[in-house]
């Protein structure tokens, strides 16, 4: 049935997923289980196909908001603290730019490769970032913007979590039309994505090293 | 019909003239059907305008407006008297008034594609964010270029402090050309900068409404929206008179629907929407409409700006701005390209040359690669002499007796050859045979001879331009009065 179930996702077949997440459940395979080896596997695939061109950027958010759905049945069989998987991210458009286009596509795929998101919206100030960031506590903090004259305020915002020592405690993720990876570094942000599907594979890729234990 | 007497009435009445072709792909009863499609999205479905100034204008002249959403229902009333107020005609005027681009339907006038933030340097190879330089260079090269008639804001200076970057390239815009410059102003704040640095850039020291040397591409925000601040900013200039062309650059499949006809929807429902709001703001103001919009590309995400798509919706939507009888910007040269290559002019040419044929004013897309993100001087050359190309098919076919020179051939007769016929000479003098000024042709030696690819070519001019290429000066004093505005906009900024 876990076979099943993967290629259901793949597939973006809503009521199946649900049905035999429901089912699964009901045998008394675990939460834990369904995710890790048929759901999460499921949106490897539906990844993997999109970075290949195989698979269209509607169709991937059609499988992630599926296993959006599947994931809100597991919860409350989830244990404290397991969440949905990945960890969580906040992710905004920075202050004085209202695209969010690409910004919401990536929250989308985001949440399908199975992060639980915080979406703070369009026009996101430096101290509401700080906010969130202590509200929510995510693994990854996501700033995106499309004007060139809003840039310097993802630069604010990685400086106002510095002052309010929270700096280590989140690696910050910036993408948007006029981000390089030159200017990430510049700005000390961890990570960036050229599109969103690079976006997400960065986000994984931070979560991952964080999770490795660091040489002492 | 023989055609080749010189008797009108035995060659079935055609008299002779100039045959120039037109490209058009909506019958009338198709557009009517765009523009009620487009008022049923308006008063069905609305635009949301938040600014307040704008929401009260509206209410008053019949719109309903959403206190909470602040979505505004136009009705029909609304949007057609703006259509019969926006002016027909639009001058944008330039420094150098021989350089002035009327937009009266008679010609295209080729821009530069935009807004990037990168540049590919044209010396060094390198992919970079582009700088103040770079803008300062792009106008140069087109400054000298006949085939670019108006100045874009092409690139961002992005080495310049981020809140004076619209000043700066303002600056750079007009140092580097004394051709019209289009370019982008989203803070009001900035309004009494700008338009001091035009009065200072102005030959006498002041600002002239009816010759502006400056005009603003103004972008509401698809699906159906507008930006408080860049709208306030958008109508402080109209106030002053300054020209706005409208580019509300939906993305179809994303921002739009997917299909070309229902992008072509909304983009004319998002100009029409912009349009009523400039007209009941400030009643006449020059406004320019936009028959263009993008695609996005499903495997990546990215915006498209080429493939024939773009082409579809360019046609429909230069049509409907046609129509309605708006001076109308559309695109041609961009390409989603990020090399000079083939793609480059199958993207550039085709697109360009349709836009063309179909009675644009105004032609955006010249000199970037990477779906206007990425500026490349060479390519300004290259797309020059596509634009040449487009201006020959334009130029027509002269079809009379004088042309068929029915009389040489007899005077040839069989066999024999046109090469020392004076009328041969004569014509090839007067531009009947296009010769290309970058591209190829003739032998395979002489090509060989040469040595230099086309790239090479294209980069040599661009250093012959920005060698020997002198633009038209500020008037005394206006340079150092200029940044003199925009350190005192740097200090308001600090001040803040």
């Amino acid at each position: 049935m876990k076979e099943q179930l993967t290629e259901a996702l793949i597939a973006g077949n809503t009521d199946t997923v649900n049905a035999l997440t429901q089912a699964l459940l009901a045998s008394g395979t675990s939460a834990r289980e369904i995710l890790d080896e048929a759901l999460l596997p499921g949106m490897e695939v539906v990844g993997a196909r999109m970075r290949s061109g195989e698979c269209f950027i509607p169709e991937v958010l059609l499988s992630a908001r599926t296993m959006q759905g599947a994931l809100e049945i597991l919860k409350p069989h989830l244990g404290a603290g397991e969440g949905a998987g990945l960890g969580t991210i906040v992710i905004g458009t920075v202050e004085g730019d209202l695209h969010d286009i690409g910004k919401n596509l990536v929250g989308m795929l985001l949440q399908g490769a199975g992060f639980a998101v915080v979406n703070l919206g369009t026009g996101v100030s430096a101290q509401q970032f700080v906010a969130a960031v202590r509200q929510h506590s995510p693994a990854i903090l996501g700033m995106s913007a499309l004007l060139t004259t809003t840039l310097p305020h993802m630069a604010e915002t990685i400086a106002a979590l510095q002052e309010a020592g929270l700096r280590d405690q989140v690696k910050v993720l910036i993408g948007g039309a006029p981000v390089t990876q030159a200017f990430a570094d510049e700005l000390g942000a961890d990570g960036y994505g050229a599109n969103a599907g690079m976006a997400v594979d960065r986000a994984k890729t931070l979560v991952a090293q964080a999770a490795t234990p660091q040489a002492i | 019909m023989s055609g080749i007497s010189g008797n009108a009435a035995r060659s079935g009445g055609y008299v002779g003239g100039v045959l120039r072709p037109h490209l058009s792909m909506l019958d009338a009863a198709a557009i009517e059907y765009v523009h009620e499609q487009s008022l049923r999205l308006l008063a069905e479905v609305g635009v949301r305008v938040p600014l307040a100034r704008a929401q009260t204008l509206l209410k008053d002249a019949g719109a309903v407006v959403d206190d909470e959403t602040q979505i505004v229902r136009f009705p029909r009333d609304l949007i057609e008297s703006a259509i019969a107020r926006a002016p027909k005609t639009v001058l944008l005027a330039a420094r150098d008034p021989q350089k002035d681009a009327l937009l009266d339907h008679t010609r295209s006038f080729a821009t530069h594609d935009g807004m990037g933030a990168m540049c590919l340097d044209h010396r060094s190879g390198e992919r970079r964010p582009s700088t103040a330089r770079d803008l300062l260079e792009a106008m140069t090269v087109a400054d000298a270029l006949d085939e670019i008639g108006v100045l874009w804001y092409t690139a961002y200076p992005c080495d310049e402090e981020p809140r004076l970057q619209s000043l700066r390239g303002l600056q750079s815009m007009l140092a580097g050309s004394g051709k019209h410059v289009q370019g982008e102003v989203t803070d009001p704040a900035h309004v009494p900068y700008v338009m001091d640095i035009l009065a200072a850039a102005n030959p006498g020291g002041v600002w002239q409404a009816e010759r502006p040397i400056f005009s603003i591409v103004y972008c509401p925000v698809s699906p159906l929206q507008h930006d408080a601040e860049s709208l306030e900013a958008a109508i402080l200039l109209a106030e002053q008179g300054v020209p706005i062309t409208v580019y509300s650059l939906a993305i179809a499949g994303a921002t739009a629907p997917i299909t070309q006809a229902g992008t072509t929807v909304q983009t004319n429902a998002e100009e029409l929407a912009a349009f009523a709001i400039l007209q009941l703001a400030v009643p006449g103001c020059p406004l320019v409409y936009v028959g263009n919009a993008g695609i996005m590309d499903m495997r990546t995400s990215t915006y498209t700006s080429a493939g024939p798509e773009e082409i579809l919706l360019n046609l429909a939507l230069t049509e409907m701005g046609r129509h309605y009888g708006f001076p109308v910007l559309s695109c041609g040269l961009s390409s989603d390209a990020k090399e000079l290559c083939v793609q480059v002019g199958s993207d550039g040419g085709p697109m360009a040359f349709c836009t063309i044929l179909a009675g644009a004013d105004l032609l955006t897309g010249a000199g970037m690669l990477d779906s206007a993100q990425l500026l490349y001087l060479p390519k300004l050359v290259l797309d020059a002499e596509l634009v040449r190309q487009g201006q020959r098919l334009t130029a027509g076919l002269a079809l009379d007796d004088e042309h068929v020179m029915l009389d040489v051939t007899r005077r040839v007769g069989p066999g024999g050859h046109f090469l020392a016929a004076r009328e041969t000479r004569r014509f090839l003098r007067n531009g009947e045979l296009q010769l290309p000024h970058v591209f190829v042709r003739g032998s395979y030696d002489g090509w060989l001879a040469d040595g230099r690819s086309e790239s090479q070519r294209a980069t040599e001019k661009v250093d012959e331009i920005l060698a020997t290429h002198h633009p038209l000066p500020l008037p005394d004093g206006a340079a150092q009065r200029i940044e003199e505005i925009i350190a005192a906009a740097g200090e308001e900024k600090t001040a803040e």
